[in-house]
């Protein structure tokens, strides 16, 4: 970026330069920061197109005369003006501007311009702050550090696609929430980051109001990302960067309260006499568990030894290790960033593994006239993935059998896992699945080649930009990409494993066992057009006109084959060795190869034009306007016109605040407009495909072939892929628009505390929905557009330089965005019109209710009279048999009502110690989990908590467990809110204490820099959340992967 | 360099034209018009129609709110089971929907019909697959009429929405009288009965639909409309069809046992599902069980295990090996004791089959219904959840899978106790005995043996003799709800009959038994339906 923001700056200024060398020396210096000198700071001379950029040693040299000002520049960085003394020495110490980005230059992808003349909301995160974090995937380092972008992974599986990004609260109902990537320049179809090296990120701008995202006006309307690589700059030296990072990943734990196996056959024994029958044939009771495999003297239970913690099992800390290697160069007229990088992370689970290696070359170069620039961005990635089958199949979230997440908790430690040898051996010792088997199963998944869940994917993104000035003024520029991946799959459940040896005997076959190889293919191609009109008038009226083009395709291309029948002396995942040749005379159909195959294509067009204008720095003014066509609609929905109009006012430049001391910065922005999302169907949790693929045919009343009544084929009606039900055409479906307006204020005070503040309103009318429809329809849902949703909120974010000025420095920084989210209409399906739609057991619609809003009888504590548990009614009264009348709106859902983050910046000599926290408050979910744990009926066969021991009796009154024997158990968990839960929390999402190396120690050496660090992802988090992690938006949560703690020593080597 | 950038600039904007990226029609799409343009592609949509057909929910509901089984070794509690039914329940909408869609599929193919005129050589064939569909469309009627109308036999009761067109999206369609859902029964019956031309007998028949099912359906509509002069008419065309009651009678095995009160739980041989036991009574059973047993097993064990023979069975619904697992709904993986059985049988209902038939004669049912791998205490008040499982082995699979059986929607024994009822009805108490008394002979399986022939003094004793029949005969076959609603209180059966033990809980909302004239006898219209289509709610929801 800062290269293109020197050859724009230069463009600018190459027709008014002046070519006088008379009095010309060379002055050089060095550009540092507080932690050493800057590689690639921009240095030019004001005024004129003569500039350079500093080396690794941060050193320049340039031709100036004294009087020149030097301009210094760098990303995150406030800019320095220094202009040239009688010295041939200039040194420049840079004042880093981390979290406003005051000085960045802001880049829309399409626009860019300088900070003061900026009317958007947007914030940026330089590559400082995501460099050698050790996460996977970007977004997650991008956590806390943008106000208004709300962050959550609800899996911790490495290399994960689960991380929700809703920007400015969820706009739509079942419309995508994915606000657009653009990586630059170009926007992406695909969402998944798990190949994006952040290594080769130089920044992350998020843009927020509709003056930001209208230009993207047809996938715009959720936020969008623009990401931006490092690139190289021209006329700079050979310069190598190295960095290594290891460390370790490990689970978090919970706060559940789990027994010993003591403690569980206590409670079975508690339980029990206390008259819970279902406890009659536990093992404290009965002396045997699992037909005498595991054995206690009942009237002994001090005397049993197994305890076994499932959890040192089923659940490791793992190794992370990544290693970047990176070459800039630049001459005349072409400059190349190059980079090679390498990541590995084990994920806490034993059979779940990330390896990736990235290779990215980015490429700018310029004609000698400087009048056509262009530039190619090549990146590859290969990825390895080993995944537990959870991650793709979310209904087996909650199966005990089949997921060691939950199977953790579910595993009693009274059994040893020394009853586990085999497959084959579990199934002859103990026969079919049943609940007590629940530990040793698991421990089957494990066992090679019993569950292999691995993922190759190939990923390619190549992009391009040229550009030529036809005049001083007019400029023809385009913009291209491609992005492709190829995801190959492949899952098996092997012959020797446990599942398959049951199911061979189902068949009563000799071996079982399946093999599923999929393929995933998607390619996007994006091209842009554009030509742009710049002009300044009387050096004060600048005026800037762009009309552009879009063009975008995509494709997408799927295929599966399924063996069923594996030979378990030759089977290997993959290999094709061991497939059995199906014999219909002696094998069921089930066991017949399957073959499958999908296609889809997308497209999307669009024309737009922007206009800007400003008044000397003074007073600014942004339109745009746009026409969109999407392949997903007919007649006359299948164009949109967005646009936005934008102003900004910079008080500070006015001569009332002009010398001003204390305010030293000030600026008020507005603006409103609309976008569109044409992105039907949101992804679903456990899908690998694109948005822009899903619901591609909703508009059309189509048939399929298929397979029919006692296997004839036959005719229906065609099932949408994406959601798996019956499309009926809605030739009405149209572009879900959201009109957003803003109002925000830059500030900086004495040149310590800057910052800014936005308040918004965000609307979404034509809301995308799987509108509820009469079942006579054959279905009843149908992609519809209706009802209207409702954001609105406030984000402050602030940086305070405590000390600056000293050898020790320090700052702090903050974020903190409110959204309050509510229905504005409901749309058709209330047809009553009373505003009150129940859509769920536990969730209702309400005409200012906030989406997903809970549904739930109060749950007041446990009777002490009697041990039972007591309710609120309708009425307010107490009661212990609420019925589903006396549910009411609790104002409560998964989306919290304030985030953000928080931390410091500080550095004394060459030491550093940085820290971020992150927030989330007013979020709620159930707690599935702690439900189980608490009914004292499931402790036969699985652990229950300890908090039972303080169950009410009659002689423990006081307490907030309900009896043992309480009567009215499933009522607080069928109708009252007793397991939904503050999942608020407060979280140390990253600390990392580091030294560089001075460099008068490195003046010998080949070394230019040398830093150490110690980093820590997730150290500390404070909730009342139980569970593995409070960090999620799925609002009944079981089974998730939960995020790691990653705990990593890094070495970043210059030379 | 200029000219040369331009020329590129313009041939980028003229290689994408705007219709090649919005104008996109994915490959492999077909309309209706290329579809309904063969007698052949109706067919077709016709298979589709019967797939959307099942009674599978209401299977499994009807088990879950009566007293038809407890929790299972491998089972959690489920709301319905707890009696805990609100406007949101699974089943009420599984019902619902599912009826609907086959409906809507009918109708469809109705308004497909109409856009292909037949050859004359064709029209037999066009009005046969009419016909279908229009059965499809009545029985999908009757059946939610079945679960969602208070009140069959008055035709002025609400009942449920009358469809019998292509709904357009936000039509309001009102909830429609019992009397005018039945009209389009009767309309749809009538043409079937008109233009079938369906076998009635030969390979597989009984899995299509034909005028032996018509007869079928007419029967139990009208039983549950209390006309019993109609119910009973339509029993006999069916009783008459040829169709016979399965016999129970084989030759037993070595140590089969010879009563049904004996106790097999752990005799040796018992733990392996697929090893022949060494000898003994479980040897016995297992010679008899499995679908893998020798053609001996009585034709009775036989029609469950979907042999290939027709045995009593009217309508089945087809349900390939291959085909969605309705036994999981009972046994998580097959029926056996380690196959991870969710529900198992209600101890009360499965007392009922270690009785006595008199006369010498045994009930074959306890060895049919019940797995030989079931643990059955000695003393039932310490059965639990686990030290007592019943298997349910009335889904026990079928050669090439364990848990896909056949649906049987219509079985001769069903026509039997129509016919039964209505002779009671009539005042023949004595025809509806001996009626009674051809099901029972034909579950003993003790050779030579015959069953008394049961003495009714009055109805309500014929009612409750019948009303126990069925709760035998008929268990797990979606009969027990609707049979306590309709039947309950005129035979003296006044609560749902489940042991404490097979309770999950006891409180006011979750009762171990509810009342016969419980509101949760008849299920909530869905609160989908109601939110976008808003009719009469049922009672209490």
């Amino acid at each position: 970026m800062r290269s293109k923001f020197k050859w724009i700056f230069t463009l600018l200024v190459a027709f008014t330069m002046q070519f006088s060398f008379a009095q010309q020396k060379t002055v050089t210096g060095v550009v540092s920061d507080d932690f050493g000198p800057l590689a690639g700071a921009s240095v030019v001379v004001k005024g004129t197109s003569n500039g350079t950029t500093t080396d690794l040693d941060g050193k320049y040299s340039i031709q100036a005369k004294q009087g020149d000002v030097l301009e210094i520049t760098f990303l995150g960085y406030v800019k320095s003006s220094i202009t040239v003394g009688a010295s041939n020495t200039v040194n420049v110490s840079m004042k880093e501007d981390v979290i406003t980005g005051k000085t960045v230059v802001v880049e829309s992808g399409y626009r860019s311009t300088t900070q003061v003349r900026s009317v958007i909301s947007q914030a940026t995160v330089s590559a400082k702050q995501i460099e050698n974090r050790p996460n996977v995937n970007v977004l997650s380092s991008l956590q806390g550090q943008v106000a208004g972008a709300n962050i959550a992974a609800f899996s911790g599986q490495p290399g994960t696609n689960k991380i929700d990004v809703v920007i400015r609260g969820v706009g739509s109902i079942g419309a995508s929430t994915t606000p657009l990537y653009v990586i630059d320049g170009v926007p992406m179809a695909q969402a998944f980051f798990r190949n994006l090296n952040p290594n080769e990120i130089e920044s992350v701008s998020v843009l927020k109001d509709a003056a930001a995202t209208a230009i993207y006006g047809n996938r715009g309307t959720n936020g969008v990302i623009v990401i931006t690589t490092k690139k190289g700059s021209f006329n700079k030296s050979f310069a190598v960067n190295y960095s290594a990072t290891y460390g370790t990943t490990e689970f978090r734990g919970d706060d559940y309260n789990l027994p010993t196996a003591q403690e569980h056959l206590r409670l079975q024994r508690q339980g029990f006499d206390a008259g819970v029958a279902q406890l009659a044939a536990s093992l404290a009771v009965t002396g045997s568990y699992l037909g005498n495999a595991v054995t206690v003297d009942p009237n002994n239970l001090g005397a049993f030894t197994t305890n076994t913690d499932w959890q040192d099992v089923f659940l490791r800390t793992g190794k992370t290790s990544s290693h970047d290697l990176s070459f800039t160069t630049g001459g005349e007229n072409m400059s190349n960033y190059t980079a090679l990088g390498y990541l590995e992370q084990d994920g806490i689970v034993p059979t779940t593994t990330f390896k990736r290696f990235t290779v990215r070359s980015n490429f700018s170069g310029k004609s000698t006239n400087e009048k056509f620039t262009y530039g190619l961005n090549i990146f590859g990635a290969y990825s390895r993935r080993n995944q537990l089958e959870q991650e793709t199949r979310g209904d087996i979230n909650n199966n005990v059998l089949q997921n060691p997440l939950t199977g953790y908790l579910n595993s009693p430690r009274f059994v040893s896992p020394s009853l586990y040898q085999s497959g084959q051996q579990l199934f002859n010792d103990f026969g079919n699945p049943v609940l007590p088997l629940t530990p040793l199963m698991l421990l089957d998944l494990f066992g090679r080649n019993n569950a292999p869940s691995f993922f190759d994917e190939t990923k390619t993104i190549i992009t391009g930009n040229a550009a030529y000035k036809i005049t001083k003024d007019l400029t023809f520029s385009i913009t291209t990409g491609v992005d492709y991946a190829d995801d190959r799959r492949n899952f098996a459940i092997g012959p020797n494993a446990y599942l398959s040896i049951v199911r061979a005997s189902g068949a009563n076959q000799p071996f079982h066992g399946l093999e599923n190889i999929s393929s995933t293919r998607e390619f996007s191609f994006n091209h842009v057009n554009r030509l742009n009109y710049k002009k300044v008038v009387k050096d004060k009226h600048t005026f800037d006109v762009s009309a552009f083009t879009e063009y975008m395709k995509a494709h997408r291309r799927t295929s599966v084959f399924q063996q069923i029948g594996l030979n378990p002396l030759v089977w290997e995942p993959g290999a094709g060795t061991g497939y059995i040749v199906f014999n219909p005379a002696t094998q069921p159909l089930g066991y017949r190869p399957a073959v499958g195959a999908t296609k889809a294509d997308a497209g999307l067009f669009s024309y737009f034009a922007s206009f800007d204008y400003d008044f000397d720095d003074k007073y600014g003014f942004a339109a745009t306007f746009r026409r969109d066509a999407s392949y997903r609609f007919v007649d006359d929905n299948k164009w949109g016109t967005f646009g936005s109009v934008a102003a900004r006012w910079n008080i500070s430049k006015e001569n009332f605040l002009k010398n001003n001391e204390w305010v030293t910065d000030l600026k008020l922005r507005a603006s409103y407009g609309t976008t569109g999302n044409q992105n039907v169907i949101g992804r679903g949790e456990n899908s690998n495909q694109s948005e822009i693929f899903a619901g591609s045919q909703l508009v059309r009343d189509l048939s399929q072939a298929g397979t029919g009544y006692n296997n004839l084929p036959s005719f229906g009606i065609l099932v949408d892929p994406a959601t798996g039900q019956f499309i009926i055409a809605n030739r009405d479906l149209r572009w879900e628009e959201t009109a957003q307006w803003n109002i925000g204020l830059d500030f900086e005070i004495k040149r310590r505390l800057s910052g800014q503040l936005d308040i918004y309103n965000r609307r979404t009318n034509d809301l995308y929905q799987n509108t509820p429809i009469s079942a006579s329809n054959g279905v009843v849902n149908q992609a519809s557009n209706d009802g209207s949703l409702e954001n609105k909120g406030i984000e402050l974010n602030l940086r305070y330089d405590i000390f600056k000025d000293s050898e020790f420095k320090l700052a702090v920084f903050g974020n903190v965005a409110y959204n309050d989210n509510n229905f504005r209409t409901l749309g058709s399906a209330d047809t009553d019109g009373d505003g009150i739609l129940r859509i769920g057991t536990s969730v209702q619609r309400r005409v200012g209710g906030r989406l997903g809003e809970y549904l739930l009888v109060p749950y007041a504590g446990v009777n002490p009279a009697n041990g039972n548990l007591l309710f609120v009614d309708r009425n307010g009264n107490l009661t212990e048999n609420p019925t589903d009348a006396d549910r009411r709106a609790t104002s409560k859902s998964i989306n919290p009502d304030y985030q953000g983050g928080f931390g410091f910046n500080s550095s004394y000599k060459g030491f550093f110690f940085d820290a971020l926290f992150v927030f989330a408050e007013g979020a709620y979910a159930f707690d599935v989990d702690y439900d189980g744990l608490m009914d004292i009926r499931n402790a036969t066969n699985f652990p229950v908590s300890t908090d039972l021991f303080n169950a009410w009796t009659p002689t423990n009154t006081n307490t907030n467990v309900p009896s043992l024997t309480a009567t009215n158990y499933d009522a607080g968990s069928d109708l009252s809110d007793r397991f939904l839960r503050d999942a608020s929390y407060l979280r140390l999402r990253n600390v990392s204490i580091g030294y560089n190396v001075p460099s008068k120690f490195l003046d010998k050496t080949f070394l230019k820099a040398v830093k150490f660090r110690v980093q820590a992802e997730n150290f500390l988090t404070f909730t009342n959340w139980k569970g593995f992690d409070p960090e999620s938006l799925v609002s009944a949560r079981t089974g998730y992967y939960p995020t790691p703690r990653i705990v990593t020593f890094g070495l970043d080597v210059n030379f | 360099m200029f000219k040369k950038f331009l020329l590129i600039g313009a041939l980028s904007l003229g290689l994408f034209s705007c219709e090649d990226a919005t104008d996109i029609i994915q490959d492999g799409e077909l309309n209706d018009e290329r579809l309904f343009s063969s007698v052949e592609n109706m067919q077709l949509y016709l298979n589709e129609t019967y797939e959307q057909v099942t009674i599978q929910n209401e299977l499994l509901v009807t088990s879950l709110l009566t007293d038809e089984v407890g929790l299972g070794s491998a089972g959690f509690p489920s709301e319905t089971f707890r009696f805990f039914v609100v406007s949101t329940n699974g089943f009420a909408a599984g019902i619902w929907n599912q009826h609907y869609r086959a409906i809507n599929y009918s109708n469809r193919l109705l308004r497909g019909a109409a856009l292909y005129t037949p050859q004359p050589s064709e029209v037999a064939e066009y009005n046969n697959i009419i016909a279908q569909a229009r059965v499809i469309r009545a029985f999908s009627h009757l059946q939610l009429l079945t679960y969602f109308s208070p009140n069959m036999a008055d035709d002025n009761a609400p009942g449920v929405m009358k469809v019998d067109f292509v709904p357009v999206v936000g039509q309001l369609i009102p909830r429609a009288t019992n009397g005018e859902v039945f009209q389009l029964i009767e309309d749809d019956l009538l043409y079937a009965q008109n233009n079938l031309t369906n076998p009635t007998s030969g390979a597989n028949n009984w899995k299509l639909i034909n005028s032996v099912v018509v007869d079928a359906i007419r029967a139990r509509m009208y039983i549950y409309r209390n006309n019993f002069t109609l119910a009973e008419q339509y029993a006999d065309n069916v009783l008459a069809s040829g169709i016979q009651l399965a016999s129970s009678t084989f030759t037993l095995p070595p140590d089969f046992p010879l009563t049904s009160s004996q106790n097999v739980s752990n005799e040796a041989g018992a733990a392996s599902f697929d090893a022949q036991p060494p000898a003994g009574p479980q040897r016995a059973l297992f010679l008899m069980d499995r679908w893998t047993a020798s053609t001996t097993s009585p034709d009775y064990k036989k029609m469950w295990v979907d042999g290939v023979a027709q045995q009593e069975c009217v309508f089945s619904l087809a349900r390939p090996n291959n085909a969605n697992n309705f036994s999981s709904a009972y046994n998580t993986n097959q029926s056996y004791t380690s196959g991870g059985p969710l529900y198992d049988m209600g101890r009360n209902l499965f007392n009922l089959f270690t009785q006595p038939m008199g006369g010498g004669a045994q009930d074959f049912r306890r060895w049919a219904f019940v797995d030989r791998s079931a643990t059955i205490l000695a003393d039932e008040t310490q059965a639990d959840q686990l030290n007592e499982v019943i298997v349910i082995d009335k889904y026990p699979g079928k050669s090439g899978s364990h848990s896909s059986n056949d649906l049987k929607v219509f079985r001769l024994s069903e026509m039997y106790f129509i016919k039964a009822e209505c002779r009671a009805r009539a005042g023949a108490l004595g025809t509806a005995a001996s009626l009674i008394q051809e099901v029972r002979q034909a579950r003993n399986y003790i050779a030579g043996a015959t069953v008394p022939t049961p003495t009714y003094g009055n109805l309500q004793t014929a009612l409750a003799d019948i009303l126990l029949e069925r709760r035998k005969e008929l268990c797990f076959e979606g009969h027990r709800y609707i049979d306590l609603k309709r039947l309950g209180t005129a035979a003296g059966v006044s609560t749902t009959d489940r042991t404490q033990t097979d309770a999950n809980n006891a409180s006011a909302t979750n009762p171990v038994n509810i009342s016969v004239t419980d509101y949760r006898f008849t299920l909530p219209i869905p609160q989908n339906e109601i939110n976008v289509n808003p009719m009469q709610q049922n009672l209490n929801y």
